[in-house]
């Protein structure tokens, strides 16, 4: 007979003190840390004698609980190896089967649900499914993942973003590595609540992936495809993709078992995408969900300002009378709703907004007195509305939202890949430009303000990534150093930038600014679709853009004559900066019927602060290059030829420059994802020999790779397509990156804009994560003569004094026998002054 | 049209039937049949207006398109063109195919084939080759008849309500 001890009275002490709420809560300041960490020594002695003795007698229910109030104070303390190493002991005890199992479910559950830092749990248990993971997969079944669930949901109801997103992460982690007892529900709903929880970051492109990807993978009942659908349209619709939100938005509708709350959502979302694309039955189906919605809801106070909107934009013969009703109906719901603070400032926003659309500037002022100055969406509408009654001080309020944009954009922690972050800044932009451009009239520039609108319309969020990597503050460089110092000698940047009428260039130069006139941003948009909309139908062999495009020609020599008077030598360097003609050849403007680019080196940047971060920031430790080169599975053998002779070419020409053991040469089936991201990793120059897709009404920019052991083979378009495995999108860069990204792939060098002007594309992810210069096509080119024309600028790099030099040679020596729609299309992104290690 | 030029188109109406998927599709994008410089969006008004739907509805239904779909749907015009007096502009269009390393996108293949479409049935035809006769039944079946063969495909039933459109009639 075994002697009878008993810990029990001890160990109930010595945990009373360790979780005592008073001690716990002042520990920190009085140094009393140490009596927690005492009494999880003492506890640990005492609790494994006790549960030895427990477990000899059979009790083993006391055992669970001993236990999990160790791995709670153990959590305490932050301790996860000491944790983990309990749990791992606790769960030896026993035979891991039967009726113990139900135990350690529980017990585990419970540890998920009531220690103070559910992460941290997670952390703890993870390690240990890896051990015991079909084991305990047995028992544990579809609960677990249910628990995690709750968890995520508790951390995003306190506005723990970040930690519910990573708890969502880790619970789909779980249930792929143990799918018995995972049900496609299971996983539906974590995708999906991870999906809104990204969005609610702002970080919808994110978001979006991780839809698309349940799209494509899960198999879903009616009403679970309802709700992806609904949540993916949500991603699309603040990325600016409104026709395929409504696609999705309407076939969730067609689901019967959608409850009314989620019904009413999507006729919400459907009427702002409606009333977005200027769909002609926008006013009628806005009608037809109002009359279904509940009066007094949030959301037909929502509907009724959308309504109101697109009355007035598009002057319907009621806007009057909608107008009114949306302001009685939003001020009604504001005064409802006043304690949801984040529902009542949507509401607010929306009305003054509204005020200011029917021009009813004076009640704005008064509403929007005594701002705080974060507010910067606000400040912008006050602004606005004094601009129109002629208060003079609109000016220095329109400074100050575009500050605390460009601030509260810097604090955040938003990863350059994420796109959304200028969804509200048009009306910001438009008033900065119609401020500087009222100046430029009078005579007086102000550069300051026209300057600071081109940067919020020029990918202010990549800039923003770019600075943040060398610790600098973006307000500071706009204010102290003043943007003409970020102009290098003898250097034109001629910056574009747009208000909502008109596309203005100056031209920039250390020593001196000068406003070279505008365009009709309505005629430049034109001219940008037919030049990309065409240029990809071109003969591959005949097609020029100057004869097959008869509106580009006259833009050409009209922007020539822009130039000319600013460029003072023949060989100066020429930049064109700003997103307002981006995706425009603007190297081929016509001087003297001569394109631009044969007499000057020229390059593209975003903004002036990406030139600015990447001139700044510390040299890359790198060296050797890569190539990719992989035709498609379904490319005709003389396409094939065509992808090898040109990887050929750009080989030799690395093999001058480096050396051949010093070139990684990805071939075929090798140039695959994970060959790829090493690359971007690790080399200093990646070349791209590859097929190229781009969709930019949908924001695709990426490069065909090959998948497993096989070729790539992209022979869908579906609404899932950016979860293909044989693409590799723009938003898979992470940083960092090589120096110098060499793409011969089709529309690579081509960007699109999603919703408020923010830059999607690839060189913008690859500039963000290091890239200094970036060479692409506009649009399709002819592959062997492509990759002709890098090898070229490969050659030529070694002894022209900069890469934009390099690529002036290429075109006006190497080009005789390349089609003229393929040298027309390649463009430099980025700093041209890269020099090798 | 002489017996040889019929005999020419005949055989280019075979190739178009032998081609990929991807192959019609890219020489669909490469068909000068003289859509000029339009962009996208002027084809999507254009096309709308000639189908007598809504810019929004055909844009939604070119976007839930499958390739072989738009592939059958191009080789349809293809031959349209070929028969419809335009045989070397179909010929330098598959000539040209596989040069570009672009993967491209349905939705606007389906909306060249269907833009291009009305342009050959509407404008321009220098003269017509008698012995061939394309037919596209409401669901989605589309047979193409030269004095030597005749093929069968199918296309989605709303890409045959487009073409039938640009064909025959809206009505």
């Amino acid at each position: 007979m075994e002697p009878q001890t008993d810990y029990g009275v001890e160990l109930e002490a010595v945990i009373m003190i360790a979780t005592d709420p008073p001690y716990e809560e002042t520990a920190a300041e009085s140094g009393k840390a140490t009596h927690i960490e005492v009494a999880i020594r003492l506890s640990e002695v005492l609790i494994t004698a006790e549960c030895d003795r427990l477990a000899r007698s059979g009790q083993n229910d006391l055992v669970d609980q001993l236990v999990l109030d160790q791995l709670i104070l153990r959590s305490r303390l932050d301790d996860v190896a000491g944790a983990r190493s309990v749990l791992a002991s606790y769960l030896a005890i026993d035979d891991l089967s039967g009726a113990h199992a139900s135990r350690v479910t529980t017990a585990l559950l419970r540890l998920l649900r009531e220690a103070a830092r559910p992460a941290f749990a997670i952390d703890v248990l993870l390690p240990v499914f890896d051990d015991k993971g079909p084991e305990l997969a047995n028992w544990l079944g579809s609960g677990f993942v249910d628990v995690l669930c709750e968890v995520g949901n508790a951390m995003r109801a306190c506005g723990g973003y970040t930690s519910a997103e990573s708890v969502y992460r880790k619970a789909e982690a779980v249930a792929h590595r143990y799918p018995r007892g995972t049900t496609s529900a299971d996983l539906m709903t974590l995708r999906r609540n991870r999906a809104i929880v990204l969005l609610q970051s702002g970080r919808p492109a994110v978001a979006r992936r991780v839809l698309a990807a349940a799209l494509a993978i899960d198999e879903f009942d009616d009403h679970q495809l309802a709700l992806v659908r609904s949540s993916l349209a949500s991603c699309q619709m603040l990325l600016g993709q409104f026709e395929v939100a409504l696609v999705g938005i309407n076939e969730a509708l067609a689901c019967e078992e959608l409850t009314a709350q989620e019904r009413d959502s999507l006729l919400v979302s459907r009427a702002q995408c409606m009333a977005a694309l200027a769909h002609p039955a926008t006013a009628e189906s806005i009608d037809a969900a109002q009359a279904e919605l509940d009066p007094d809801s949030f959301l037909q106070a929502m509907l009724a300002a959308i309504g109101a909107t697109y009355a007035s934009h598009h002057d319907l013969p009621d806007a009057a009378a909608r107008i009114e009703a949306a302001l009685t109906s939003l001020q009604s719901a504001e005064r409802r709703i006043e304690t949801n603070v984040e529902q009542a400032g949507q509401i607010f926003g929306l009305r003054v907004n509204l005020l200011l659309q029917s021009g009813r500037y004076h009640e704005v002022v008064t509403e929007t007195d005594g701002l705080a100055p974060v507010d910067w969406r606000l400040i912008t509408i006050r602004a606005l509305a004094m601009s129109e009654l002629g208060v003079d001080t609109w000016r220095r309020d329109a400074n100050h939202a575009a500050l605390a944009l460009i601030k509260a954009r810097a604090d955040d922690n938003i990863a350059v890949t994420d796109v959304g972050l200028m969804r509200d800044a048009p009306p910001l932009q438009n008033a900065l430009v119609r401020a500087a451009t009222r100046d430029l009239q009078s005579g007086e520039i102000n550069l300051f303000n026209l300057l600071l609108a081109g940067e919020l319309a020029s990918s202010v969020g990549g800039s923003l990534s770019a600075f943040r990597s060398i610790d600098q503050d973006v307000v500071e460089v706009f204010g102290k150093l003043g943007m003409l110092e970020v102009v290098p000698d003898r250097t034109t940047i001629l910056y574009a930038m747009a208000d909502d009428a008109d596309v203005h260039l100056v031209a920039l130069r250390r020593d001196s600014v000068a406003y070279r006139g505008k365009w009709s941003l309505q005629e430049i948009d034109r001219l940008r679709r037919r030049v990309l909309s065409k240029a990809s139908r071109l003969d591959p062999q005949t097609g020029d853009l100057f004869r097959d495009i008869p509106s580009w020609k006259p833009f050409a020599e009209t922007l020539g004559e822009a130039i000319r008077p600013c460029l003072r030598d023949e060989d100066e360097m020429c930049v064109f900066g700003g997103s307002a003609l981006a995706n425009l050849p603007l190297h081929t403007a016509l001087i003297d019927g001569r394109p631009l680019c044969f007499s000057n080196p020229i390059a593209f940047i975003p903004s002036l602060l990406v030139l600015y971060a990447q001139r700044t920031r510390p040299p890359p430790n790198r060296s050797g290059a890569a190539v990719f080169s992989t035709p498609s599975a379904l490319d005709q053998q003389t396409t094939v030829e065509r992808f090898r002779a040109g990887a050929t070419e750009v080989l030799e020409a690395l093999r001058q420059l480096y050396g051949g053991e010093y070139i990684r040469h990805h071939d075929g089936v090798s140039a695959n994802r994970d060959a790829l991201r090493a690359a971007l990793t690790s080399v200093e120059l990646l070349v791209l020999c590859c097929h190229g897709k781009v969709n930019r009404r949908e924001g695709v920019h990426g490069w065909e790779i090959a998948v497993g052991d096989a070729l790539p083979r992209l022979d869908e378009t579906t609404k899932a397509d950016t979860a293909r495995a044989s693409l590799f999108l723009w938003d898979e860069i992470d940083g960092p990156t090589p120096p110098i990204v060499l793409s011969g792939a089709c529309g690579s060098g081509s960007a699109s804009y999603a919703i408020g002007g923010e830059r999607v594309s690839l060189d913008r992810a690859l500039i963000a994560g290091g890239t200094q210069l970036f060479a692409g096509p506009l649009w399709d080119v002819v592959i062997d003569a492509g990759h002709h024309l890098l090898a070229q600028l490969l050659h030529r790099s070694q002894f022209a004094t900069s890469w934009a030099d390099a690529w002036r040679q290429v075109l006006s020596y190497d080009c005789d026998d390349v089609p003229a729609a393929t040298w027309q299309a390649f463009m430099l992104n980025g700093d041209w002054r890269y020099s090798y290690e | 049209m002489s017996d040889f030029e019929v005999q020419e188109v005949d055989s280019l109406i075979a190739r178009i039937m032998d081609l990929s998927d991807q192959a019609a599709q890219e020489a669909v994008n490469l068909l000068d049949v003289g859509l000029g410089d339009q962009s996208d969006d002027e084809l999507y008004t254009e096309v709308a207006k000639a189908v007598d739907r809504t810019e929004s509805e055909v844009r939604e239904e070119l976007a839930m398109q499958v390739p072989a779909d738009v592939a059958a749907l191009a080789r349809l015009t293809l031959v349209m063109s070929a028969s419809e007096g335009r045989a070397e502009a179909v010929r330098r269009a598959i000539d040209a195919t596989g040069q570009k390393a672009v993967v491209l996108e349905i939705a606007v293949v389906g909306l060249l084939a269907l833009a291009a479409l009305h342009i050959v049935v509407t404008g321009g035809v220098k003269e017509a080759n008698t012995n061939v006769t394309a037919t596209v039944s409401s669901d989605g079946t589309i047979t193409t008849t030269t004095s030597t063969t005749k093929k069968v495909s199918t296309v989605s039933e709303s890409l045959a309500g487009f073409a039938r459109a640009l064909l025959f009639g809206s009505k």
